[in-house]
């Protein structure tokens, strides 16, 4: 389980989280909605192990662990993964170098062959696999890597950041396939999301509404359907 | 060579106190002594010696209307000015309206302490003030003009702003002290003390005349701690003279100092403003325009060094060249060790309407600390038939097309200038489009 | 035919006249190549040195240098004892001991090739000039080795003919080494891609192309990697001549300081409007927080991230040279460079 208790947090000198908590168990969908600025990203983040963002009191806690202090790489090893809400390009370094030198697998021969499974399974020319990362791809193909990466990485929570923007329809459907597939592998998957379309395709199991860095509702898919009726805020 | 006694004689004419002269007369060595520096074109075969005018230069450019240039008064007359405005940026008249400038402009900056004076009142009245700065942001060993400014320097402007005053309206000195600036060798040397806000514009859009072929002039800006400096400078000279100018800035911690400098006359202009920033925190824009239009060489640029952490440097500078003309972009980045975490961005854009005109960049990033980011960025770019095609479907002739297309590059530094002079701007590029000037 | 014999008259007529720099380099710089230590070259013995995969010749059919350009190079044809033909497809220009080893090979390359050329000045300092003729329709494929523990001095002019193709890779491992690549592109429809690196040590690398022809292509790609206590260069000018037309130019220049002075000045001369693109570039490789941050979340801890992001950065620049123990090596020690 991935449990946030009692989360505080600043960045750049602003309280941006007051007394968060969130549990996310594996096999579970959790939804996170809000309006822009609410804190959601930088609930992820924080989560993710950016340094950026303070902890200010709270802790977070990885399958019994506490990994408030860990660094990222540290918390990605323990079974974290992040999907950026905005990839940053890279010269040099291609997807597979980096996927493969992280999971350890360089030797395996097998690995490449599951990343270019991978890359289909999103959608992804399997050419994108030996490009630089990330480098001159649209974005709803920077998408598209951070899905392969959630699916080869094979980590116990995903978190998934705004995974929707600049997705077409058949994507989505592609995207909410996907966010099934890994719950039913027994994976905790933790949604960000505005996207009235790709919330209608998937079905959690509860969701957090923040308002202002702070839990304003929870509860099951009701609270979901409340949301979507009463329109998005921004 | 140039004489010492000549020196001397400009420093006793203004009664110059001894540290002055002094400058001066080392000054003067220095020009005797140093090469003829070798990056400057257009200035091959000149010998600047005879176009130095020790007289006084400052004076009516002009003591008629009709000793004006044809195709200046043609201008002046299609800008559509008010009558007195003409013959003020006809030099005809000194000044504007006095009396208005005094009480109007003048007295109200003089109560929040702010000292706005010839520059050789300020070095009698202000001597110790003056002494702090002068010629200690732009050194007059830099090259063998900058050592000739400084020997025989006259005219120009000393604007004081005390600390935490902040003034909302920009300075117009030209309007306010024009003569001065319209010196030769003018030296202007402004001074922001901490927390103060000035900005200050020297120039004019509409194009002047002047006896003088060969100008050096100089301008210094101090940005202390927290000030903020804005410098806009939108020169049109006439198509005599060859213009070259020595500017720099320091900015001290938090200080933000911001140049604009549009060129569109001038037979070659040399201008490569500079900044130093000194103070941590202290940043700099410098948005660049120039226009080289007809067989004119305009070679221009920013330099920037960045000494303190968190600097912030950004360049854009817009070029367009036409009818053979040639624009020539220098810049220089340096990034000291030590800098930690500067930030420079560097964007230039060359516009090139026709087949004879020509556009050349040559910029230079020095880095040793390795956190500093830096990106340079430069497009030529060329007015398509595809887009002539366009504009002349819409009814608008050649000559027309071309200048709206100038217009739309220039879009962001327009942005930066006060309304009239932009729209001065404006219609000076359509005059140039249009045939009507050069 | 051009004989050697009127070559070296030709340069001792010139010598005299010449200077190493007739410009400051920058503002602030005056050189960025160490001179001094090439003029205190000139006192020791001329000799070919080593050369193999070409064949020595006292005549030529093509030579487009012009040795009144500089001093380095009047010097350099004004002792040349011969000059060399290529005949293979591996070049090895090599330096012998207490001599100044001068050396002039002339390339004609045609039909489909790939050469591999290496520059070393291991035991002594050295000066060469290659002339590398790519012919109408040809494509080539060039590596591009250099490397020395003395002063080195490389200038290569690359000339291409109609519809053919020159595709460079170049790394640069120097203690005092002023490298030029020339491309002239005076025909119609030819495509240079040049892409390379210098690592570490003091170099002086200058990537220049003249288009004067009608529609080509040219994409010039070079990052300088400079450790503390290096002084690593690029620069270089893409002049597009007034009778071109077509032209499609870019160079894009980039550096990585760890501490060294890197300096990266890409430069262009436009003169006329008839191009399909004339840009240039410049900036630094440096990862941002926000990278390095993503690349932990993948799972790597931030100093293999750098590392490894430098060495696949390195190995794109250098193409097929980074299988090359020697770039390997100079990889690893650019590496340990990098903050843990």
């Amino acid at each position: 389980m991935l449990e946030v208790e009692n989360l505080s947090v600043r960045v750049d000198e602003k309280d941006v989280i007051h007394d968060i908590d969130l549990l996310l168990s594996p096999g579970e969908l959790v939804v996170l909605v809000g309006p822009n600025g609410s804190g959601k990203s930088s609930l992820l983040r924080t989560i993710a192990g950016d340094p950026r963002y303070k902890v200010v009191s709270g802790r977070i806690l990885l399958d019994g662990e506490d990994i408030t202090r860990l660094p990222p790489d540290e918390r990605a090893r323990k079974g974290l993964f992040l999907a950026f809400q905005t990839p940053p390009e890279f010269d040099g370094v291609t997807l597979a170098t980096v996927l493969l030198r992280a999971a350890g697998r360089e030797r395996d021969p097998k690995a490449f062959s599951e990343l270019v499974q991978a890359a289909s399974r999103v959608g992804l020319d399997p050419s994108y696999i030996s490009r630089p990362l990330n480098k001159g791809f649209s974005g709803g193909e920077k998408k598209r890597s951070e899905l392969l990466q959630a699916l080869f990485l094979n980590k116990k929570y995903v978190l998934l950041d705004e995974i929707d923007s600049g997705v077409d329809v058949d994507g989505l459907k592609q995207i909410a396939a996907i966010i099934n597939d890994l719950v039913s592998a027994e994976k905790g998957v933790l949604l960000v999301s505005h996207n009235p379309a790709l919330l209608q395709m998937i079905s959690p199991n509860r969701v957090y509404v923040l308002r202002d860095g702070r839990i304003e509702r929870s509860g099951g898919p009701e609270v979901l359907e409340d949301v979507l009726k009463a329109g998005f805020y921004d | 060579m140039i004489d010492p006694s000549i020196v001397r004689e400009i420093s006793e004419a203004h009664n110059e106190p001894d540290w002055m002269l002094k400058i001066r007369l080392n000054a003067l060595e220095l020009y005797n002594r140093l090469p003829e520096p070798k990056w400057i074109h257009g200035v091959e075969g000149l010998n600047v010696e005879d176009l130095i005018l020790y007289k006084d230069p400052g004076v009516r450019p002009a003591t008629s209307w009709e000793e004006l240039p044809e195709d200046i008064r043609r201008l002046y007359e299609r800008l559509n000015l008010p009558e007195y405005e003409k013959e003020y940026l006809a030099g005809l008249s000194t000044s504007l309206d006095s009396e208005t400038i005094y009480s109007r402009v003048l007295e109200p900056l003089r109560e929040k302490g702010v000292i706005l004076e010839p520059m050789h009142d300020a070095v009698l009245n202000y001597p110790d003030l003056v002494r702090k700065y002068f010629s200690r942001i732009f050194p007059p060993a830099e090259h063998k003009y900058s050592a000739l400014h400084y020997a025989l320097w006259s005219g120009g402007v000393f604007l004081y702003v005390p600390p935490g005053v902040k003034l909302d309206l920009p300075i117009e000195a030209f309007f306010y002290i024009s003569t001065e600036l319209e010196g030769q060798f003018e030296h202007t040397l402004i001074v922001a003390d901490r927390g103060s806000e000035v900005h200050f514009i020297e120039g004019c859009s509409a194009p002047r005349f002047r006896k003088f072929s060969f100008h050096d002039g100089a301008v210094e800006i101090y940005a202390a701690e927290n000030a903020y400096v804005k410098f806009t400078t939108v020169q049109n000279w006439s198509k005599n003279i060859i213009n070259f100018n020595n500017k720099r800035a320091i900015a001290e911690r938090n200080a933000f100092v911001e140049w604009v400098e549009g060129s569109i006359g001038a037979k070659t202009s040399i201008v490569y403003p500079s900044v130093v920033l000194r103070g941590e925190g202290a940043r700099t824009t410098m948005n660049v325009f120039s226009l080289s239009h007809g067989p004119y060489v305009k070679d221009g640029g920013a330099k920037i060094f960045h000494v303190a952490p968190n600097t912030r440097s950004t360049v854009v500078s817009k070029s367009v060249s036409s009818d053979g003309g040639v624009n020539i972009y220098r810049g220089l980045v340096r990034i000291l060790k030590g800098a930690k975490n500067a930030f420079s961005h560097v964007s230039c854009d060359s516009l090139i309407l026709d087949g004879e005109s020509e556009a050349s960049t040559y910029p230079h990033a020095q880095v040793d600390e390795p956190t500093a980011v830096f990106t340079h960025e430069a497009t030529t770019v060329r007015f398509s038939e595809d887009q002539l095609f366009y504009l002349q479907s819409r009814g608008l002739n050649e000559e027309e097309a071309k200048g709206l297309a100038v217009l739309g590059f220039i879009q962001d530094i327009l942005r930066g200038l006060p309304l009239e002079y932009a729209s001065v701007l404006r219609e000076v590029l359509n005059a140039d489009f249009s045939g009507g000037v050069g | 035919m051009i004989s050697i014999e009127k070559i070296r008259e030709r340069a001792k007529k010139a010598l005299p006249k010449t200077s190493f720099q007739p410009y400051g380099d920058s503002p602030t710089v005056k050189s960025y190549t160490d001179w001094s230590a090439f003029e205190n070259a000139f006192s020791l013995p001329a000799s070919s040195g080593k050369v193999s995969g070409a064949t020595a010749t006292d005549k030529l059919t093509s030579f487009s240098f012009q040795p009144e350009e500089n001093r380095m190079l009047a010097y350099h044809f004004s002792h040349l004892p011969g000059a060399f033909v290529a005949d293979s497809d591996t070049i090895i220009l090599e330096s012998e001991r207490n001599s100044l080893a001068l050396q002039h090979v002339l390339f004609c390359l045609d039909g489909d090739r790939n050469v591999h050329i290496e520059d070393l000045a291991s035991t002594g300092p050295k000066s060469a000039t290659l002339d590398m003729l790519v012919r109408p329709g040809a494509h080539v494929n060039l590596s591009v080795f250099i490397s020395g523990q003395h002063s080195q001095y490389l200038h290569i002019r690359y000339h291409l003919g109609d519809s053919s193709e020159l595709s460079v890779n170049s790394a640069v491992l120097g203690i005092n080494t002023h490298v030029h690549h020339e491309f002239f592109l005076n025909g119609s429809g030819s495509r240079v891609s040049y892409s390379g690196a210098s690592i570490r040590g003091r170099s002086d690398l200058i990537t220049n192309a003249f288009v004067s022809g009608n529609d080509n292509v040219i994409r010039i790609a070079h990052a300088v990697f400079s450790a503390p206590d290096d002084f690593v260069v690029h620069r270089g000018a893409i002049r597009v001549a007034r009778t071109s037309s077509g032209t499609d130019a870019d160079m894009d220049s980039a550096f990585y300081t760890t501490g060294g002075l890197a300096v990266s000045a890409p430069m262009l001369e436009v003169l006329t409007d008839n191009v399909i693109r004339a840009s240039h570039r410049s900036r630094d490789l440096s990862l941002s927080d926000e990278q390095i941050l993503y690349l932990q979340t993948r799972g790597l801890p931030a100093s293999e991230a750098l590392s490894v992001y430098v060495e696949k950065l390195i190995e794109q620049y250098v193409g097929n040279l980074a299988s090359d123990e020697r770039v390997i090596s100079a990889i690893k020690s650019f590496s340990e460079s990098l903050p843990r």
